[in-house]
């Protein structure tokens, strides 16, 4: 029953993948990156929900609490939620430069912003790096979910059927497909997650009981000192990296509209009343069940409590998960590759190149993360630590004025550099997340050498003030993307 | 003026507040709402009501600036 639960699941995402195939026409590479830009509220919550909830929500989260008790609990919560104000408030900026650029990625935005070839470079370094461990992430996790259904066969067979999968998806419509498979994806995750939840809770007969259990074991639901430090500062610079420096920054630009991406973050910390019931799940198994690998927190709950079907629908969910934004997440990779850093490539075989890229990338990080055994929430932050790097240069795309490429570019290098220094040294920042740190050297850098450098000066039309649309000036001024119609409506 | 600024102070301001600020005086207690530890208790309270300040930067200050559905920005 519990697999016959968890294949239907995967073979009807497939269906769905094919099912976004219908009254789309040819397929060119900006139909394929960000669908036109023509997604509706109702696409772009499922594309955004289905890439923000992953298969952390179901493995990591529940392994965090498990090994780290609230303070990893609070600070997973925390920056999600924070991230949709920010989103609120800068995601119609970032959606309008992608447009007024005509951008499928964000290096594109900062080549034609800052006219600089090098920058883009940088950016795309940062990106890709990035994304190699946002896939791990997902991979470690998937072998989780995978390994609670007890099958006969090794991880490295699952984990070929995941990447094939998510290949499918990719090669069907681009980023259509994981937008229509979010929705088959969430509605069995809630329904998973909101089942465990309530057989935990009855289990030790109501709430109350479940946290008398959980403090009676020793188990941490307060938090001070360090952790609290620590949870603090990784909530507000995760807020920040997440729409301006994770995949959630591309997936804006299939937007149809800048009140489209407005709308979608108001209703998005709504979803999240799922995780209460993962919160209980959690505290269910840290006091219940004895785990040598935190990571099998949730699944290990279902196991314990649920009939097979609800270990499928729940393992089946979190493959789904992970599968759907391996494939979203490859296919950033490809677009950031075939467009920033090979620059020969037509705009018609692009669209090739992708597919190619999506599937040496899928098989090349499955490689590497079947070689690691780590706590996914390590991993997290680790990419957050790099994506929390495009944060200043994202605020000078939208409202700067006075900075240059030079500038960018060096904060960039600045806070990659601190960043992973700090952090593989383990140093002593008294919980301070070592990301925030970083961060905060690579404003300084950018915005000082902004101010210094005035002996050349240079002057931008942030996103944040508005230009007159390109058709209302004739046509623009270059053909191809890159056009910078910004420049000669303001400034000078 | 007030328009301006009461936007971002209702959307952005108020959620980061209640978690950045007011969360570490509430992190330590031992009271309990419903059973549940009132530092679960009130970051579960903030997913709605992020949601609300949302909605009231947007339906009483920034949904004015947007024509329609699909338009563009006045």
């Amino acid at each position: 029953m519990t697999i016959a639960v968890f294949v239907v699941i995967l073979a009807l995402s497939v269906v769905v993948a094919l099912l976004s195939k219908i009254g789309v026409g040819k397929v060119d590479i900006d139909q394929y990156i960000v669908a036109g830009r023509s997604f509706s509220g109702f696409l772009l919550f499922f594309l955004s929900v289905g890439e923000i909830y992953s298969i952390g929500t179901m493995i990591a989260f529940p392994g965090g609490i498990y090994a780290k008790g609230a303070s990893y609990g609070i600070w997973f919560l925390g920056y999600i939620l924070l991230a949709y104000p920010v989103g609120y408030f800068v995601g119609p900026l970032i959606w309008r430069a992608g447009k007024r650029y005509n951008a499928l990625t964000g290096p594109d935005v900062f080549r034609a912003h800052f006219r600089s070839r090098t920058l883009e470079v940088i950016t795309a370094i940062a990106i890709v790096f990035y994304l190699v461990f946002w896939a791990q992430y997902q991979f470690v996790g998937l072998e989780v979910a995978l390994s609670a259904l007890g099958l006969p066969v090794t991880s490295g067979i699952t984990t070929i059927v995941a990447i094939v999968i998510a290949f499918i998806y990719v090669l069907l419509t681009g980023v259509r497909a994981p937008a229509l498979v979010s929705i088959l994806k969430d509605t069995t995750m809630i329904l998973g997650i909101v089942v465990v939840g309530v057989l935990a809770v009855n289990a030790v007969h109501g709430v109350p009981h479940l946290f008398d259990q959980a403090v009676a074991h020793r188990a941490s639901v307060t938090m001070t000192g360090a952790p609290l430090v620590y949870a603090v500062t990784t909530i507000v610079v995760q807020a920040l990296a997440f729409y301006m420096g994770t995949t959630s920054t591309a997936f804006l630009f299939t937007s149809r509209s800048e009140q489209t991406v407005r709308r979608t973050t108001i209703v998005q910390p709504l979803y999240m009343l799922m995780y209460p019931f993962l919160v209980f799940a959690s505290y269910y198994s840290l006091t219940n069940v004895h785990l040598n690998n935190p990571n099998l927190a949730f699944t290990a709950a279902s196991r314990a409590l649920g009939p097979g079907w609800v270990v499928g629908l729940a393992a089946g969910a979190a493959a789904l998960a992970g599968v759907l934004v391996l494939a979203a997440l490859a296919l950033t990779l490809g677009a950031v590759v075939s467009r920033n850093f090979v620059t020969a490539v037509a705009a018609e075989a692009q669209h090739r190149w992708v597919i190619v890229i999506v599937a040496v990338f899928l098989v090349l990080s499955a490689f590497l993360a079947l070689s690691i055994q780590t706590l996914m929430l390590a991993v997290l932050t680790f990419a957050y630590l790099i994506a929390a790097q495009l944060v200043p240069a994202w605020i000078a795309v939208l409202y700067g004025r006075r900075v240059n490429a030079f500038a960018v570019g060096a904060g960039i290098v600045v806070g990659l550099a601190i960043a992973i220094t700090l952090q593989l040294t383990n140093a002593p920042l008294g919980g301070v997340n070592a990301g925030l740190v970083a961060m905060v050297v690579n404003f300084v850098v950018m915005f000082g050498l902004g101010y210094l450098m005035t002996t050349r000066p240079f002057r931008k039309t942030p996103a944040a003030v508005e230009v007159e649309p390109v058709s209302a000036m004739g046509p623009p001024r270059r053909a191809g993307s890159g056009g910078e119609p910004g420049t000669s409506a303001a400034g000078d | 003026m007030f328009r301006r600024a009461a936007s971002p102070l209702i959307g952005l301001g108020i959620p980061f507040v209640a978690i950045v600020v007011v969360l570490p005086f509430v992190s330590d207690t031992t009271i309990r709402v419903f059973g549940v530890p009132f530092l679960f208790f009130w970051i579960f309270l903030w997913f709605p009501l992020t949601s609300l300040c949302l909605a009231i930067a947007w339906f009483c200050f920034d949904r004015k600036d947007y024509d329609d559905d699909d338009g563009q920005r006045r």
